[in-house]
């Protein structure tokens, strides 16, 4: 059974849709990645699953987590689940720590909440922060995060993700604000720790090579959809889906210096400007008088991806038949 | 501003920065971070150096110490032309209360010209990165995050500089919007044939963009030289670490970095 069911999940936050409609699954203990730019809805599907929404948002749709349904599930309920069954990595780990706490409590505070200490807590504690990468002896349970530098602040939300041994682990671009040379060691850290507990893993980013590194499968979003889903092997190294090879051509590599870069023409649609047409259509390179007028449903391909795009197949128009609003990106 | 009379634009020797950092107690003397250690640097006309380093290592003072707006403890900074910079952050470095023309304008304040033609070559400017007259009407706010990264450079074009210095110009935008912005500096270049100083984190902007780079490590320049030769073979253990840690989009290749990087 799938440990995430998402179907038809959709968000508005004042009438305006950010998200959705999206459906996809994970099986336990694989990875997802959600690529896509700022405003594609990656963040607020993983706010939906966490039940971390605004209050203002309004959540539509089916969320089904280890037999659970999380739509319209009591806050109580659902704060059960988080930390215990399902836990997240921010993106600043500066804003997502207590400073006035030490590191040592906020890895326990979890522990504690949802009574998994057992006799030795502080023992269990220096075990996890331990396996992180902060050994007892050089960073004491009675450090503040200000104490830390950035990587090492990660490290610390990473523990106390890990403190649970959740089912589901979220990391919502995880190394952004991180040097590029911690970068990789935090992200192998979140890959083995996932990896030894069997969690899932929905890693959230910008980056193609981050998921490149980390993700099995990889789903690119684009203006709160998913635009392409499949294995990371066939989404990076055959894009079907003309945004996702537009956002690889648009990367900057060594071997072009001071020529163009093919670009992805116009700016992503700001939240609410959604249309019952292809999202992509302004900037599409290979557009079509359909793409302006209907949803592209999606398209399997033998590939493996699975594809939003009227001309997915090749033939143009005749895309998604018998497919639209089905499930993609099921992982596993 | 002084006249450009040697072969460089602007030349930095053994240039000092030292920040005084908050006391720890109320009577103890306060630490310092030198955060430039004898930088020395030049740049000829028309030439594009990259300034690549991590958070901390001093790029951005250094940018400032080459713009003029911080001055060196020791050493020396000479400039022989028109300097304009451009900022990472285009939501926080245009007035969100100046219209366009007066964000563009502002740079020539003091100008000899006179408002008619000042506002023709804001205009121009404003073409040049390929926004329209009509925008000098607009505010920040209603422009997207791409758009005003093109206002901030058409900001530093109207003053006709000879060095442009774009402090991560680019890396507060989107994927598809970073590569729109950097063909236009590439544009600009070959338009205007000014020089750039383009600071990054990230290697492979500044060698899209720099025909030179310097990498820079605790506020000192651990390896310098034409870009290609740099990336080909790095012989800076920092520079290899830096190019170690890009992750490129094949998952191969990205798994084979990780691993190595979890082994060593």
């Amino acid at each position: 059974m799938a440990l995430l069911d998402i179907a038809g999940l959709t968000v508005s936050i004042d009438g305006a849709a950010v998200l959705g409609p999206l459906s996809f699954s994970m099986e336990p203990g694989t990875s997802l990645g959600l690529v896509g730019e700022s405003g594609c809805g990656k963040s607020m599907t993983a706010l939906s699953i966490m039940g971390l929404l605004p209050e203002r948002a309004r959540l539509a749709g089916s969320i089904r987590f280890d037999g659970t349904e999380l739509a319209g599930l009591d806050d109580r309920a659902h704060a059960r689940l988080r930390g215990r069954r399902m836990a997240m990595i921010f993106q600043e780990p500066m804003t997502a720590l207590n400073p006035v706490r030490t590191i040592g409590d906020q890895i326990a505070e979890g522990l504690l909440l949802h009574g998994l200490g057992g006799g030795d807590v502080s023992g269990r504690v220096a075990d996890i922060m331990a396996r992180v990468g902060l050994p007892p002896a050089r960073f004491p349970q009675a450090l503040y995060p200000h104490q830390l530098s950035g990587g090492q602040r990660q490290r610390v939300m990473i523990a106390i993700a890990l403190a649970m041994q959740p089912a589901l682990l979220i990391a919502d671009e995880p190394t952004t604000a991180l040097d590029v040379t911690v970068q990789l060691d935090i992200l192998g850290l979140i890959r083995d720790i996932a990896r030894e507990n069997a969690m899932a893993l929905l890693l959230i980013t910008h980056d193609l090579g981050v998921v490149a590194a980390m993700c099995e499968r990889t789903m690119v979003m684009y203006a709160g959809r998913s635009v392409e889903s499949g294995p990371t092997r066939a989404v990076l190294g055959s894009p079907a889906h003309p945004y996702t090879r537009g956002l690889l051509d648009a990367l900057p590599t060594g071997d072009r210096i001071g020529r163009p870069l093919r670009v992805i023409p116009g700016s992503v649609p700001r939240a609410g400007d959604r249309v019952d047409a292809c999202a992509f259509a302004p900037r599409c390179a290979i557009v079509g008088p359909v793409c302006r007028e209907r949803t592209p449903g999606f398209t399997d391909l033998a590939s493996g991806q699975t594809v939003a795009c009227h001309f997915a197949d090749g033939a143009g128009g005749t895309g998604g038949v018998g497919r639209t609003g089905g499930m993609n990106g099921r992982t596993g | 501003m002084s006249s450009a009379d040697g072969p460089f634009l602007v030349e930095l020797d053994g240039v000092v920065r030292d920040y005084r950092l908050p006391r720890r107690w109320l009577f103890s003397p306060p630490p310092v971070l030198r955060a430039l250690d004898g930088v020395s640097l030049a740049i000829r006309p028309g030439e594009s150096v990259g300034i690549v380093g991590e958070s901390g290592s001093g790029k951005s003072t250094l940018a400032r110490i080459v713009a003029g707006l911080d001055r060196p403890e020791a050493g020396r900074v000479r400039r022989g032309g028109c300097v304009q910079m451009v900022f990472q952050d285009p939501y926080g470095s245009l007035d969100p209360r100046m219209r366009v023309e007066r964000i563009v304008g502002e740079a020539l304040f003091g100008d000899p010209d006179g408002r008619a033609r000042k506002r023709e070559r804001c205009i121009d400017a404003l073409e040049a990165v390929g926004l329209s007259a009509d925008d000098m009407r607009k505010y920040p706010h209603a422009f997207s995050g791409g758009q005003r990264q093109r206002i901030a450079i058409a900001r530093a074009l109207v003053a006709r500089p000879d060095l442009v210095i774009a402090d991560e110009p680019v890396s507060a935008l989107d994927v598809s919007v970073q590569a729109q912005v950097l063909n236009l500096m590439v544009d600009l270049r070959g338009r205007f044939g000014m020089a750039y100083m383009l600071i990054s984190h990230d290697l492979a902007v500044i060698a899209h963009l720099c025909e030179r780079v310097a990498v820079i490590h605790g506020g000192r320049i651990v390896e310098e030289g034409a870009t290609a030769a740099v990336l080909a073979s790095p012989r800076h253990q920092h520079t290899r670490a830096l190019l170690d840690a890009v992750l490129p989009p094949d998952p191969q290749a990205a798994r084979e970095k990780l691993d190595r990087a979890r082994r060593s």
